[in-house]
């Protein structure tokens, strides 16, 4: 029985998990590993969160193991060829693709609990409240790691966000 | 710039695929399941084991012959029942001893489990070093448990494999042990008494399905048979005697005392009523002229009195009287005044002697005491214990020099205290961490409905 509701659940909400794992990760194996380590967890204690918010606690599960994980263990440093975004034309096709390799780039530039926050400021559009509460740390703490992820982004991107920057929200 | 991030993040994340992880994490799951179970059962095999063996074991000491400590061996003044974690006595042996007691069990013992007969408990000859012993038997100190003239030695009965080992002598000293019973014959064995010289035991060996009084010389192992006890040579410890200059000894079988001299040969022989008993070890007067026997009173005294070791008559002036109330007393020997030194069993409410009037030990007793009489009637109290000490020997050494030392025993001793911190510490540790959690997953839960906002 608890097999059977859990892989409902996974089959229903696997591939927005995946894209936040992969977000946090930067990396297609290491994106699969955090979320089925999530999972994993999530199965665990599936008898008293699937009448709760199963989704959420998968969520933070991934969030916070990601942070352990960097926290445990260093990876080996990463060449990334990181296209130079002046060469992209604004506007047609090359530029998206540009703009998603420059994007997995610029996010592996920032520690762990910087890209947590960027996810789930601008990805899950959550409030920086509710951000301080899944990573289990201070509204001020949220506000720095945003204003540091912020300013790393834009060091590492200025050509897009320079462009960006003056777009009316 | 924020519209751009999220524009680029949505893009971004769109790269990702719908990762297959659903075996994968059930297989993780079942995999960390098993992992804590058998951390789970390793964690509580080593509280267990250290419950057990850790918190004696953090402070047992290398076993080496304990060093000589100077000054006369004494008698403390009173004692203590030890705590539950107390040293024990095997790796840690005490050096000689003034005395040792029993009774039912006060140690904490794994093999409780399968035995709750007793402990019997060594306290040092010059200071109250105390060891902890659990026997597998009524810890009778003094009737099946007999500690040597020097206090360096215990005699107890039994061993490993009772079909061939009848005694063996522990040495408080080296903390060896001895297996006796190479003779092969009598079965299981009780010490009874230690000769004055400490090189002969006088025991009772069951053979042949019944009781016989034997001597054993400790030194070569050898055994030499006395003669057949009776149902009436019950309790052996108030009904055989060595006399002080260790040539002769009194028995009791058939309703007589039989006295034997140097060669083995019987000296003589006397009736002796039913109700009455030997002393005890120390019933011969220290000159040898005299054998003590006693007899209880209506009141729970005993009277002893003086009889001709030659024709079993009564000597006059030889004559002493308990307090009342207890529900046996045995002689240990004679005070460096000429006086009797006794333990006193103390009774237990409501107690009833049996139908002839015999000592009556262990379960009967209450506490202890060690009381010197004089033949003016005076008593004098030389050691009080706890109540459930019930059973209680000193050595012949320690009598005869009339030595008394304030006793500093422990009623609750450093090592159960530390013993009882750690266990209360980590055990406060885990409810703390788990108390923590609760808390902490409760209020998560309570406000994370929002964060399932992409789906």
């Amino acid at each position: 029985m608890r097999d059977e509701g859990f892989r409902e659940f996974v089959t229903s909400c696997a591939p927005a998990l995946s894209r936040t794992a992969y977000l946090l990760t930067g990396d297609h194996h290491l994106a699969e590993d955090l979320l089925q380590s999530a999972l994993a967890n999530c199965h665990r204690h599936w008898r008293r969160i699937r009448h709760d918010n199963p989704a959420a606690y998968v969520r933070r599960a991934m969030h916070r193991e990601h942070i352990s994980w960097w926290r445990r263990r260093r990876p080996p440093e990463r060449l990334l060829g990181v296209p130079d975004p002046d060469r992209a034309a604004p506007g047609d096709l090359a530029e998206q693709a540009t703009l998603r390799l420059t994007m997995t780039g610029a996010l592996a530039v920032l520690t762990p609990r910087q890209r947590a926050v960027v996810v789930l400021r601008f990805y899950d559009d959550l409030t920086e409240a509710e951000t301080a509460r899944v990573l289990g740390c201070t509204v001020g703490t949220v506000k720095r790691h945003g204003h540091d992820a912020l300013a790393r982004l834009r060091a590492h991107l200025p050509g897009a966000f320079a462009e960006h920057t003056e777009v009316p929200s | 710039m924020t519209e751009q991030l999220r524009r680029s993040l949505r893009e971004t994340a769109e790269q990702a695929e719908n990762y297959p992880v659903y075996e994968r994490a059930l297989r993780t799951s079942r995999r960390r399941g098993r992992t804590r179970a058998a951390v789970a059962v390793a964690g509580l095999a080593v509280l267990a084991v250290l419950l057990v063996t850790g918190v004696p074991g953090m402070v047992r000491v290398v076993s080496e012959p304990a060093a000589p400590r100077p000054g006369a061996p004494s008698l403390p003044d009173r004692l203590e029942v030890p705590p539950a974690f107390h040293t024990r006595l095997a790796g840690n042996p005490p050096g000689a001893a003034s005395l040792i007691f029993g009774g039912p069990p006060f140690a904490f013992d794994p093999n409780r489990m399968i035995n709750e007969e007793g402990d019997l408990a060594v306290v040092g000859a010059r200071e109250d070093v105390t060891r902890v012993w659990s026997v597998p038997y009524e810890a009778g100190a003094g009737e099946s448990v007999a500690l040597s003239p020097d206090g360096t030695r215990l005699a107890v009965e039994g061993g490993i494999d009772r079909r061939r080992i009848s005694l063996t002598v522990v040495d408080l000293v080296t903390g060896g042990t001895r297996a006796l019973g190479d003779w092969g014959g009598p079965g299981p064995a009780r010490a009874i008494a230690w000769s004055p010289d400490g090189r002969t035991l006088a025991v009772s060996a069951y053979h042949n399905l019944h009781d016989e009084l034997g001597l054993v010389d400790v030194a070569t192992d050898t055994y030499r048979e006395i003669g057949a006890l009776t149902p009436d040579s019950f309790p052996f410890a108030f009904n055989f005697a060595f006399a002080p200059d260790g040539q002769r000894f009194v028995y009791r079988a058939d309703d007589q005392l039989i006295v034997v001299g140097p060669d083995l040969k019987e000296q003589s022989r006397f009736p002796i009523a039913a109700d009455t008993f030997l002393a005890g070890r120390g019933a011969w007067l220290p000159d040898g002229s005299a054998l003590l026997t006693q007899r209880r009173q209506p009141d729970g005294s005993w009277l002893l009195t003086g009889r001709d070791p030659a024709t079993g008559a009564q000597v006059p002036g030889v004559r002493w009287t308990t307090g009342p109330g207890l529900s046996a007393a045995r002689l240990l020997g004679w005070g460096p005044d000429g006086d009797p030194v006794l333990v006193a069993y103390v009774a237990e409410d409501g107690y009833e002697p049996n139908g002839r009037g015999a000592p009556g030990t262990y379960d009967a007793v209450r506490t202890v005491r060690v009381v010197a009489l004089s033949s003016s009637g005076r008593t004098r109290t030389l050691l009080t214990a706890a109540d459930g000490i019930e059973t209680l020997d000193v050595s012949a050494d320690v009598v005869a020099g009339g030595l008394v030392r304030p006793g500093d025993l422990p009623r609750f001793g450093v090592l159960s205290v530390v013993g009882a911190v750690l266990l209360a510490g980590v055990g406060a540790l885990v409810i703390l961490g788990f108390v923590r959690r609760r808390a902490r997953r409760r209020a998560l839960g309570d406000d994370a409905s929002w964060l399932n906002s992409s789906e």
